[in-house]
């Protein structure tokens, strides 16, 4: 296996056009890592991320914060700027394994490695956050994160690079609710991400988004319309209820496997949903 | 194979290591310090948990070349001159907070970089801090006895906030 540090994006970008799907990007490690020891199959680049600066920096441009693919969830949990303009990340970010491995884990592996219960990508998918990707002589292209996960990972093709997450401001009414079996050690059995925008005493805009409850990270596209659309009890515990009811019943597509249930998940889309939507709406000054 | 510079417990150390080896393989079987242990090699289980440049990492997890250039702690490095225990590691024999041994490098080295940013822990946050090392006999309540008494250790010899391990001026990866 041949291994590379380059120093700036460009530089990977050679590299990744070069060697293809047989080139791999590290960035914290902490699934590429284990995956590559002992076998590593049609690897034969390794491209260490690491010395590239601009990639471990977040910026903030026009209301819009720019999170660079190397900054890791321990950053992301304490980061004054991301606490202050996106709390449900930091939520997301310091609800993650163990101190250990958000030490290591980096926000564009995160996405990348396309794990369907993953507590960042949920967040950020809650947050309507975009994708940059770059490309040797194609320049940047931006997307929205809801179009870029497929099972598994990304359409990130061969040669391209996630260089960072852009995220808008996002400070409202938010919340994230997640069960896990064992803190510190196991990803979510489900997650639920929820960022609400109330016009006046109108819910004008409600994300909803599922981890653990289909083959991707997903929106509950169909309990988000049901959202706005109907409020029979003024955003109360019925109106949470029945939303949840509607993710569970309309969006969640879960499977079963060792860890739990495909009702179970299916019941804890119901549940969380509705409690996420309470305390988000709990946050009203 | 890559050359790496490091600085173990103080010590200056150039390594050559192969891009996809663990800082837990290069401590272990190039440097022979076997004090750190390996579990699960997987990151869940927290016995291979070191201080880089401070922050408690899986060693298990990072690889050696992304420990270049910085400063690491194992638990050979904590105690002082003349093998006198540190704080935490007193604060753990004199409140039974271990059994076989397996987990306690990692778990007192958890606790020493818990208390160096949270002087005065309660004990939801000791939980929390060493939520990711597993112990698989003794149970946590004497651990987290243990980590309370070295939190009063440390503030009652004003070593509060200190960084744990030895100090060493290394560059840093321009």
């Amino acid at each position: 296996m041949q291994y590379f540090e380059p120093n700036f994006v460009n530089e990977a970008l050679v590299v990744l056009e070069r060697f293809g799907p047989r080139a791999k990007a590290l960035a914290g490690g902490t699934r590429l890592g284990p995956s590559l020891r002992g076998d590593c199959g049609d690897v034969v680049a390794l491209v260490n991320l690491k010395r590239i600066a601009s990639l471990a920096a977040i910026t903030s441009e026009h209301g819009r914060m720019r999170i660079g693919a190397l900054v890791t969830a321990a950053e992301l949990a304490h980061s004054p700027s991301i606490v202050a303009a996106a709390p449900l990340l930091s939520l997301a970010a310091a609800s993650m394994g163990s101190r250990q491995l958000r030490a290591l884990a980096s926000i564009g592996g995160n996405i990348c490695s396309g794990d369907a219960a993953s507590d960042l990508t949920t967040a950020l998918l809650a947050c309507d956050a975009a994708c940059v990707f770059a490309a040797l002589n194609h320049g940047e292209r931006r997307l929205a994160l809801s179009d870029v996960l497929v099972p598994g990972g990304t359409i990130c093709a061969p040669g391209e690079l996630l260089v960072a997450v852009e995220v808008p401001r996002c400070d409202g009414l938010t919340a994230f609710e997640k069960m896990t079996t064992r803190r510190g050690f196991e990803m979510a059995l489900v997650a639920v991400a929820v960022t609400i925008t109330m016009e006046g005493a109108r819910a004008v805009s409600v994300r909803i988004a599922l981890a653990g409850a289909g083959p991707t990270c997903q929106r509950a596209t169909n309990a988000e319309r049901f959202a706005t659309a109907e409020s029979p009890d003024g955003y109360g515990r019925e109106w949470g209820e029945r939303v949840g009811a509607v993710a569970a019943e309309r969006d969640a597509a879960p499977d079963s496997d060792e860890r739990a249930g495909a009702d179970y998940r299916r019941h804890l889309v119901a549940v969380l949903t509705a409690r996420a939507l309470r305390t988000a709406l709990g946050r009203r000054a | 194979m890559q050359p790496v510079h490091l600085c173990v417990n103080g010590l200056e150390t150039d390594v050559e290591v192969h891009p996809l080896e663990t800082l837990l393989h290069t401590l272990r079987d190039r440097i022979g310090l076997n004090g750190t242990k390996e579990g699960c090699g997987t990151g869940y289980c927290g016995a291979c948990t070191v201080l880089v440049d401070g922050d408690a990492v899986n060693a298990c997890l990072l690889l050696a070349v992304d420990a270049d250039r910085k400063e690491v702690v194992t638990i050979e490095g904590l105690a002082g001159d003349a093998g006198a225990l540190h704080p935490v590691q007193a604060a753990f024999v004199e409140n039974g907070g271990l059994q076989c041994g397996f987990c306690t490098p990692g778990m007192i080295l958890s606790a020493a970089s818990l208390l160096a940013a949270t002087p005065d822990p309660s004990d939801d946050e000791i939980r929390a801090g060493i939520s990711g090392n597993l112990c698989r006999c003794t149970g946590y309540q004497s651990i987290v006895a243990s980590v309370h008494d070295a939190a009063r250790r440390l503030r009652e010899s004003g070593r509060s906030g200190e960084r744990p391990g030895p100090r060493a001026h290394i560059r840093s990866r321009a």
